[in-house]
């Protein structure tokens, strides 16, 4: 059911559940590819970032306003189709106006992107049992926690393969070339959600603490 | 019943022994069981000196020591008491260290004792809660990161102690697996085999050894004969199916068995009662399923790059254990209900 108004306050915890406390990606575990298999410099993870948020945003909106008049098994189909359009917007943006060596390296992982578990989790499933605003500050902060979770994976990778962060050398050379791989960015991953939940269970203990002082 | 002393069994009375819930048979068995498998290396080091030196034996003890001095690194930051004293972790070093070549630099075993620890087993809660095998998954880095440093090989017919620091000068010779990978026709005396007198890594060469350590892990219940018959009959079979070699169905399955790794990751990683499942059903089906993996990667893998692939089935079979425990607990359980309610439909008719 929809809800009939939203404060701020519901809006923050929104943003901030999808944001940080349920990540989007360390604990729902949406998303995984595009991070794992090109998150390899920061580039990459802020260009992933923006098309993530360029799609996400337009889709949860256009689900939210029409979502509940589609019958439901048409929506995936639906949403999909608008993702992949969406997505082919960005690429054409990506290559007129930023650079076509990124549209380069990016091209083949933008059809992922299309049939990404996020827009099938956030579009198709918070937006349309909610109202607008809602869904845009949800997807706004699945977007940004993706985008959190790729830029920390691939600014990691990128110091540690190539010695760089966003191209610039950094003075130091580490030089793993294996980070470039795969499981190197599924172990990252797996620390981050570790580290995450370490974090939250040190935040549940100290507001515990303070509502009963023992 | 109250909980008293005393039952009374058979009309006599009787005293009953509290046991706290851990029943075991055996006080502190983790320990005895890392013990067993320590003890299940040491041949394999000193058969190995015979041929190499004392370079194998230092790093074995490179990649023990490591291990040990993580894992007391993990117990400090995750604030634990140190688990060392059950002898999980000497047995994860111990283990890493002996599926090194005989000329690996001594980093190599340390960084992949510490990954093992560090990455594969502290993180999921240390002993006893690992999903992966932590040893499997250091060699499986290994082959990734490092593959000529961890698959060259020397010749153990020189005769001559390789030195302690640097192995450059030192020759090499290709292994069975790598020769049986290239599709040479091979064929080894099955002596040579049982002496270990081939190239391959420090603790899986000597056959006669490796099963003989094979049923003394047997016979002290360390390892189950469950898992590891099973596994390696299904690659025995794969083996006299499929030949990849001449010399017939008997030198198939020799040169097969005795290559690589085979053996000693079904004795040693496969049977780690932490990742392999507990029931009987179970553990078959995981010893088959492994060798299916095993053969497979040996005839459609990338034999090129990586001529040992059986961590990596133990790694495979590792993240399916509980999914083969449940699921043959489930039929046997479903199974033998069926067979009861049917009795129990005759003997009332």
């Amino acid at each position: 059911m929809k809800k009939s108004f939203l404060g701020l306050r519901e809006l923050a915890g929104i943003f901030l559940d999808t944001f940080i406390s349920k990540n989007i990606v360390l604990v729902q575990a949406i998303g995984l590819c595009p991070i794992v298999a090109i998150g390899i410099n920061l580039k990459y993870g802020v260009a992933l970032t923006v098309c993530t948020a360029a799609v996400l945003l337009p889709t949860s909106l256009c689900m939210s306003l029409w979502g509940s008049r589609i019958p439901s098994w048409l929506r995936p189909p639906v949403y999909t189709v608008a993702a992949s359009l969406l997505l082919i917007l960005a690429a054409l943006v990506v290559d007129q106006w930023v650079s076509h060596e990124l549209y380069a390296s990016l091209y083949l992982f933008l059809p992922l992107m299309a049939v990404n578990t996020i827009f099938t989790y956030r579009a198709g499933g918070f937006s349309v049992s909610n109202r607008p605003a809602a869904a845009l500050v949800d997807a706004l902060g699945s977007a940004l926690g993706f985008g959190l979770a790729i830029c920390v994976v691939s600014g990691l990778r990128e110091m540690a393969a190539f010695g760089t962060l966003w191209g610039k050398p950094l003075g130091f050379r580490l030089l793993l070339p294996e980070a470039v791989e795969p499981f190197a960015g599924f172990i990252l991953l797996g620390f981050m959600a570790a580290f995450l939940k370490w974090v939250k269970s040190f935040a549940d203990r100290k507001t515990a603490g303070k509502e009963d002082p023992v | 019943m109250p909980m008293g002393q005393y039952s009374w069994i058979g009309g006599k009375r009787m005293k009953l022994k509290k046991a706290e819930a851990p029943h075991l048979r055996q006080t502190e068995r983790v320990a005895y069981m890392s013990l067993d498998l320590l003890i299940a290396l040491v041949p394999l080091c000193i058969f190995s000196s015979i041929y190499y030196g004392l370079r194998p034996v230092l790093l074995v003890l490179t990649g023990l020591v490591t291990a040990v001095v993580c894992e007391l690194l993990g117990s400090l930051v995750m604030r634990r008491r140190p688990t060392v004293a059950d002898g999980n972790a000497a047995v994860i070093g111990g283990l890493v260290g002996a599926m090194m070549s005989p000329i690996t630099p001594y980093w190599v075993p340390a960084v992949a004792a510490a990954f093992a620890i560090l990455v594969v087993k502290m993180p999921f809660g240390g002993t006893g809660r690992h999903v992966f095998h932590p040893a499997a998954a250091a060699l499986a880095l290994c082959a990734v990161c490092f593959p000529t440093r961890v698959f060259t090989y020397p010749d153990p017919g020189l005769n001559v102690p390789i030195p302690l620091g640097d192995t450059a000068g030192v020759i090499t010779a290709l292994s069975p697996a790598e020769q049986l990978n290239s599709g040479a026709q091979i064929s080894y005396h099955w002596i040579t085999l049982l002496q270990g007198n081939f190239a391959g890594p420090i603790g899986a060469t000597a056959i006669a050894v490796q099963l003989a350590c094979m049923l003394y892990l047997f016979a002290r219940h360390t390892a189950s004969p469950l898992i590891v018959l099973p596994y390696l009959l299904t690659c025995a079979a794969g083996a006299a199916l499929f030949p990849r070699t001449s010399g017939g169905v008997g030198n198939s399955v020799l040169m097969e068995l005795c290559s690589g790794m085979l053996l000693f990751s079904g004795i040693y990683l496969l049977t780690d009662t932490v990742t392999a499942p507990r029931y009987w059903l179970g553990r078959v089906v995981y010893g088959i399923l492994a060798g299916v993996l095993v053969m497979t990667m040996r005839h459609f893998g990338r034999s090129d790059q990586f001529p040992c692939t059986a961590f990596f089935a133990v790694l495979l079979v590792n993240a399916l254990a509980p999914v083969i425990d449940r699921w043959c607990w489930r039929l046997v359980y479903t199974l033998r209900r069926r067979l009861q309610e049917r009795m129990e439909r005759r003997a009332v008719q």
